[in-house]
């Protein structure tokens, strides 16, 4: 049986889902039997191929995130939003308390352990800041929805078992947090 | 007892009174001093006559001329013809819009020729200031029939018999709210009379309670003698100063007349009510954020059962009804119920007073059988839409009611047609809306209201209705999906099932009705990110048509934002980017070269 | 209680007429989602997670607040009711602050609980970002408004149970936010109590008491063990939670608690951050101004020593802290008093004890409780304060009386030497101007009522002299106690507040008992009279370790043993005879300042939560104390280290009582054969 393709991507995020993710420990090695990462920033790959499965961690902050997520839905047949950046909006959504402005210049040039005399904020060559940080449903349709920060390895290895059974789960209670 | 040979009724309702009759009675006044007329005629101030369109109302009798629009200027003529020369002042009678006829006697005014008024009939005949006028127009002989010909539970058979029901927008059976609370174990009972009317642009109550004090008074001891309560209160709200003024005036003339107090008309029965001013809450018009808030506490309701008849004020047996309720009670014990449920259709008896208002030519107050059409209250009474232009719908309950379509002008006021359509009866606000009108702009504004009004203890209605004024908001701006719809309405359905109140409850009828009747509307602002009656201001532009443009630059020098640039040989052009879409310019220019697309 | 019986989920459920669909519900063990509903607060209905279906009835009802009929059929967990429930959920989620990941509460959340509970894996709404006020101006508790649901538990909590109603709603709708007085951050409060109430049941994390925050999950804790707070004498049960040998946090056990669970900022406060004290962990002998570690051999062996000398000479004495158990007592006596025959036994602040005591005496000789629990000031139509000064003494009494006056519509009187700490609560304020008079107002009031209610009663003569008799002896106006008369005479349940520094002169407290007796002050277990103690376990102390009569600085002693708890400050008077004492015994948790520095000898001793045993609370029963941690090292409970002492003594300690501080709650006639007695009786 051929593998199943899987792209992964983190946007706006800590990567710690991933982390989450190799916590399966060697139950990885078995999985990689079925499934054929094509794209993951834990793999060697340019550009999102076509998949079966594809993974978002993290919000959209800024039009690169945002372009991404919807490459990999156009590019994806089934999306799965795992951590609670991506299904919530997480930490990142801090700064849409205050303004763009306020938050850029909070953090290049008024935390304490910054110099920055000429009270430079980049914006050449950098992807712009969206209004708001959002969850990844806000822009592109998600199909499967993994909450928690991070959530658990168990979790996770459950959502792959059941996408490789040919079922688009839904987490049960017993499995979900959001811490 | 003197005796006139005409009476002179000038109409001191406040919407009267803001266009300005006071100068006219005053005017009035002097002039038929002068004239030494003042033997022979009559001057009273009255409360609403209901067309409050065409105020400042003088009405003269025997004649029963209705004048309209009467200034200060036109005092002297109407002296001069009328009282002296007996001759009618035509140009100041009602005309009516299409065929153009002065209409003589007041009655035969299509506004009140369909009128039939139980509630509203002392409203703009007697002066409210004068206890003896009301006497003199069979007031109090309920009171007096009921205390020494009638048992309390005879009263409540009579009224049980009218089918009259709650006017306030419950629409629940009279008859038998006053049984419960009969019933009731209580030492102690109250009723209450809920003058807190919140709808905006809903006139009904206050016009009542300025024009007729003593019916709503009489009607509250007849509901306290049937009950078994000696004390009762009337919440009403403090942007009524004149009402609460005229009823503290009424209270006090009553009591001198020993109709209220101990041992009224030497009777075993007695009745104490106080008056407490309401403070700008919408929803203490629920009865029990009312009761709560009489009792000194936040105005917020409670979940019901157990229902105010078997623990309301003070966790006593209390009985509430709205004003309109207690002011058909007098007529009803005197008339007797079979008489009042002779009116009317099946299940809902008697009458209802609505307050039209919108793009209809005679604004006012109305009181109709039940049963009467729609349309011939929008068009007969209201005497069409205004400018003619086209009608689209009619927005009935206020806040909580819903919009019907065309296709609903011939439905039969009442209950439970109503509730079938998707609107409710409310409290009779009855806005009529032309095809210049969105509704999705409609349902935003009695969002808005609702949203703001609500006292933020339940969940679904504290969250719920800004949840949906958001995605009204959206769809306004043209940023809506088409998924939006379906949240919409989802959010909608939860809304009005599961919050606690009837704010909540009802909250969401704006937004249903016209997702039922208007959808289509919805979605040109989703799909085409157009507003087809050209009101949302983020989905219309106002263009200059280069051609008709004269170059007269009076557009340029009214826009409050100078945006637009031309000059004595070039055509004036808006800046698509700084216009606010106020209108102005439209409004200005002679040559109508500017339109909205 | 009529039997009702309904069908709730297919399931036969019976239940009391009167009770709610809820409460139906919890006795049958079905389940029922809901936030604002918090058993023991006055049920709202507002989060609407609890709305059922009920047969034959259209609209929707929410179970907390719909009386349970008989024969109804109600159904809880139907398609429709669960996706509303999901629905309001995410509204919720999506109209404030609810991110968990950087939540102190999260995991011990209920709203967390029940999104998680309906499988809420993604809210559909925008989040608002409104970005509420997080509050923090008060130093000891934590407000942030957006993590806020509107439950309305705190406020509930605070004005049914506290009294102080501290917290309410401002603003309206969407834009509602709790504050404190009318407008005011909680820390800028002026009624608020420091209770801890209000994070106790709040659901989410808005309110949080600032130091126990991440100290533990309720989840995480190894233990949860019911104790009792031995700060005060009202001995207010207490869930005592416990992380890796520390004290995570102190919690009331339940708002079902006539308390209200609400303890005090004295419980709720000091008894976790004594679990952090320094110890004393081993024996220790004074060298100097320095204390030098010893064995306990040593240590009990020098005791031992001077406690013989001094025995001989008849200059010896215990003093023992009346924080102590029944048991600990009873201990001391067996082996003080029984094994080794001493007099001076005493506990600190004694006058007082020996005030309430003394006073007490006649009554307790006609066989009545001459006093009634504490919680009764809830059943009471009229409270009368008689100098006593709850809120320092015991907050929860103050809260008592707050709540009666609010909520129950009792009457306020203020008969007392202080300024009236109850404000404007107060219906009458008669302030004497000495102690000696407002005793003499009190007998007075005694004997005017009895006069009324019996003619020709205590003192004859015409009522009217005698009250203008009584207005000039004490300089509280004749107008003032005939209002005062009248509210008693109409009073059906009143109850009387006795303050510790009233009983310094017992014939005050037989007066104030004289005057419940003359207003008919009865209840089911004894007279209306709540006496103010001053200890967790002052009532255990009656029977066992209290003197007679007092003998602290008498005379210069040569020998003192004294054990203290630690967890209150000693009394001036004893504190000044132990530093006069030639050796003298400290046996202490902690190093207390300055008992400790005034000692030869110190010992460890068991901390609060490191035993167990009993307290005769005045909430009118006996209440058990568990051990929470165990002691360590060379920590030993006071039984052991007294079998050893009494060995070096060469004594058999007699045996303890088995429960010698029962007696204390002991009658053998009901309350209503009281007799008032003559003050002549105990003045000797």
């Amino acid at each position: 049986m051929a593998k199943v393709k899987v792209a992964t991507v983190w946007l706006e995020a800590c990567a710690g889902c991933h982390m989450s993710f190799l916590d399966i420990d060697e139950r990885l090695v078995d999985l990689v039997d079925l499934v054929d990462i094509v794209y993951s920033p834990i793999v060697d790959g340019k550009k999102i191929p076509k998949a079966t499965v594809g993974v978002i961690e993290g919000a959209l902050g800024n039009d690169e995130e945002l372009h991404l997520a919807k490459e990999m839905r156009k590019q994806c047949d089934i999306i799965v939003a795992w951590g609670d950046c991506a299904v919530f909006g997480g930490i990142n959504c801090m700064r849409n308390f205050t303004d763009r402005r306020q938050a850029l210049k909070e953090a290049y040039v008024d935390s304490p352990s910054t110099v920055n005399p000429g009270e430079v904020i980049p914006h050449e060559d950098i992807p712009h800041l969206l209004p708001q940080a959002i969850p990844v449903d806000h822009e592109v349709k998600v199909d499967v929805y993994v909450p928690g920060c991070p959530p658990d390895a168990d979790t996770i290895l459950w959502v792959f078992q059941e996408l490789l059974e040919g079922r688009v789960p839904t987490v049960p209670s017993e499995m979900m947090r959001y811490d | 007892m003197a005796f006139y040979r005409a009476h002179v009724l000038v109409c001191k309702g406040t919407g009267c009174t803001a266009s300005g009759s006071p100068s006219v009675y005053e005017a009035l006044k002097k002039e038929i001093e002068r004239r030494g007329l003042d033997r022979e005629v009559a001057l009273v101030e009255t409360g609403c006559h209901g067309m409050c369109e065409m105020g400042p109302i003088v009405v003269i009798y025997p004649e029963g001329s209705l004048y309209c629009r009467v200034t200060v200027d036109d005092v002297p003529e109407v002296v001069e013809e009328h009282l002296y020369k007996g001759r009618l002042v035509q140009r100041l009678l009602y005309t009516t819009p299409d065929t153009k006829f002065k209409v003589p006697h007041y009655r035969d005014i299509p506004f009140y020729s369909k009128q039939l008024r139980i509630a509203l009939r002392n409203c703009g005949y007697i002066n409210p200031d004068n206890i003896d006028e009301y006497i003199a127009r069979d007031g109090y002989e309920a009171l007096a029939k009921a205390l020494t010909t009638m048992k309390p539970e005879e009263v409540i058979t009579e009224i049980r018999a009218s089918g009259l029901r709650g006017r306030g927008g419950g629409g629940f059976p009279t008859g038998a709210k006053w049984e419960f609370c009969r019933k009731a174990q209580g030492d102690k009972k109250y009723v209450i009379c809920n003058a807190d009317e919140g709808d905006p642009g809903a006139f009904m109550d206050r016009s009542l309670l300025e024009g007729d004090p003593h019916a709503v008074i009489e009607g509250m001891m007849l509901g306290a003698y049937a009950i078994g309560a000696d004390e009762g209160y009337i919440y009403c709200r403090a942007e009524y100063p004149l009402a609460i003024k005229r009823l503290r005036g009424a209270i006090a003339q009553a009591g001198e007349y020993g109709l209220i107090g101990d041992n009224i008309m030497g009777s075993d029965f007695s009745f104490h009510v106080h008056i407490k001013e309401g403070a700008g809450a919408f929803v203490c018009g629920e009865e029990t954020a009312l009761m709560a808030s009489i009792q000194g506490e936040r105005g917020m309701p409670y979940p019901r059962p157990p229902f105010p008849a078997n623990k309301g004020l003070w966790d006593k047996p209390t009985n509430i009804n709205n004003v309109e309720t207690w002011a058909n009670v007098p007529t009803i014990i005197r008339n007797g119920g079979a008489w009042y449920a002779s009116i009317g259709t099946e299940k809902s008896k008697g009458t209802k007073v609505f307050a039209l208002t919108g793009k209809v030519n005679n604004t006012g107050l109305v009181e109709v059988p039940m049963g009467t059409t729609l349309r011939d209250i929008v068009f007969d009474m209201g005497g069409g839409i205004l400018n003619n232009r086209k009608f689209k719908a009619v927005q009935i309950g206020g806040p909580s009611g819903g919009c019907l379509a065309e296709e609903h002008l011939d439905l039969p006021v009442d209950y439970e047609s109503l509730t079938a359509a998707g609107a409710i009866m409310g409290s009779g606000g009855l806005v009529v809306i032309d095809e210049d009108t969105c509704m999705v702009d409609v349902s935003k504004f009695f969002l808005e209201f609702t949203q703001k009004e609500s006292c933020g203890k339940c969940v679904p209605c504290r969250e719920g209705t800004k949840q949906m004024l958001l995605i009204l908001d959206k769809i306004s701006s043209g940023k809506g999906r088409m998924e939006d719809l379906k949240i919409l309405e989802d959010l909608a359905v939860m809304v009005k099932e599961m919050s606690l109140c009837g704010l909540g409850q009802t909250a969401p009828n704006p937004v249903l009705t016209t997702l039922r009747y208007f959808r289509d509307e919805y979605e040109a602002h989703i799909r085409d990110k157009k507003c087809p009656a050209m009101v949302c201001k983020a989905l219309i532009s106002y263009v200059i048509d280069p051609e008709k443009c004269r170059k007269c630059g009076l557009c340029a020098k009214n826009c409050p934002v100078n945006c637009i640039a031309g000059d004595r040989n070039t055509p004036y052009v808006i800046d698509q980017e700084k216009c606010i879409k106020c209108g102005t310019c439209l409004e200005v220019c002679p040559f109508q070269a500017v339109s909205k697309v | 209680m009529k039997e009702i019986t309904l069908t709730i989920d297919g399931k036969t459920c019976k239940g009391a007429q009167g009770d709610t669909i809820m409460e139906v519900a919890r006795k049958n063990d079905v389940y029922i989602p809901a936030l604002c509903y918090l058993e023991g607060l006055t049920p709202i209905g507002s989060c609407r997670m609890c709305v059922v279906e009920v047969e034959k009835n259209p609209k929707m009802l929410t179970a907390c607040t719909t009386p349970a009929l008989d024969g109804m059929v109600v159904h809880t967990q139907t398609e429709k009711l669960r996706e509303y429930r999901r629905q309001m959920l995410e509204l919720i989620f999506a109209g404030r602050n609810h991110f968990c990941m950087y939540c102190s509460q999260s995991g011990d959340c209920e709203l967390q609980d029940l999104a998680i509970e309906h499988g809420m894996d993604s809210v559909r709404y925008p989040y608002l970002y409104a970005g509420f006020e997080n509050d923090a101006t008060h130093r000891d508790i934590q407000i942030d408004h957006n993590r806020c649901i509107l439950c309305l538990r705190c406020i509930r909590v605070c004005a049914e149970k506290v009294g102080t109603h501290t917290l309410d709603l401002q603003k309206r709708g969407w834009n509602a936010t709790v504050v404190s007085d009318l407008g005011r951050r909680l820390g800028e409060s002026d009624t608020c109590t420091t209770c801890g109430a209000c994070a106790q049941v709040c659901p989410t994390g808005t309110i949080t008491l600032r130091e126990f925050a991440y100290r533990g999950r309720r989840k995480d804790c190894d233990d949860v063990i019911e104790n009792v707070c031995p700060l005060c004498p009202v001995g207010c049960r207490i869930k005592v939670y416990v992380r890796t040998g520390s004290i995570a946090r102190v919690e009331g056990t339940a708002v079902t608690e006539p308390d209200g669970g609400q303890l005090c900022r004295k419980g709720r406060w000091t008894l976790p951050r004594s679990s952090e004290r320094e110890r004393i962990s081993v024996p220790m002998i004074r060298e100097g101004s320095h204390y030098r570690e010893a064995g306990w051999e040593e240590a009990l062996g020098l005791v031992a020593e001077k406690f013989k000398k001094a025995h001989e000479a008849d200059s010896d004495g215990v003093l023992v802290s009346s924080l102590c158990t029944d048991e600990e007592l009873a201990l001391f006596v067996s082996l003080f008093k029984d094994g080794l025959g001493m007099q001076r036994l005493d506990t600190f602040d004694g006058d007082i004890l020996r005030g309430f005591v003394k006073g007490f005496e006649p009554f307790s000789r006609q066989g009545v409780r001459p006093f009634t629990a504490a919680h009764n000031i809830l059943e009471s139509d009229c409270l009368v304060n008689l100098s006593a000064e709850p809120d320092d003494e015991a907050p929860v009494i103050a809260s008592y009386m707050r709540v009666g006056a609010l909520r129950n519509g009792a009457a306020l009187l203020n008969i007392s030497c202080k300024p009236n700490p109850y404000g404007d609560l107060t219906d009458i304020d008669a302030v004497a101007p000495t102690p000696e008079q407002s005793a003499a107002l009190v007998q007075g009031l005694a004997d005017l009522v009895a006069g009324l209610k019996f003619p020709g009663g205590a003192q004859g003569g015409s009522t009217q002299d005698a009250m203008a008799l009584l207005s000039e002896e004490t300089g509280i106006p004749e107008r003032t106690i005939e209002e005062i008369l009248e509210r008693l005479r109409a009073a059906r349940k009143p109850i009387f507040l006795l303050g510790g520094c009233l009983s310094r002169n017992p014939a005050a407290v037989t007066s104030a008992v004289n005057l419940a007796i003359a207003c008919g002050a009865f209840f089911d277990d004894g007279i209306g009279v709540v006496p103010l103690v001053s200890s967790g376990n002052s009532l255990g102390a009656i029977n066992t370790v209290l003197a007679k009569e007092p003998w602290i600085g008498e005379k210069k002693l040569d020998f003192l043993y004294v054990y203290s708890s630690g967890m209150v400050p000693e009394d001036e008077a004893s504190l000044s005879a132990i530093s006069g004492t030639k050796f003298v015994v400290v046996q202490c948790p902690f190093w207390a300042q300055p008992l400790v520095n005034l000692a030869d000898v110190l010992l460890p001793a068991p901390a609060w939560y490191e035993r167990s045993g009993h307290y005769c609370t005045i909430e009118g029963e006996r209440r058990r104390l568990n051990v929470v941690v165990p002691p360590k090292g060379e920590v030993r409970g006071l039984a052991s280290i007294l079998k050893d002492l009494s060995a070096d003594l060469g004594v058999q300690p007699g045996r303890p009582e088995e429960s010698p501080c029962e007696n204390v709650y002991a009658s053998e006639k009901p309350p209503t054969e009281a007799q008032m007695v003559l003050l002549e009786e105990v003045r000797k």
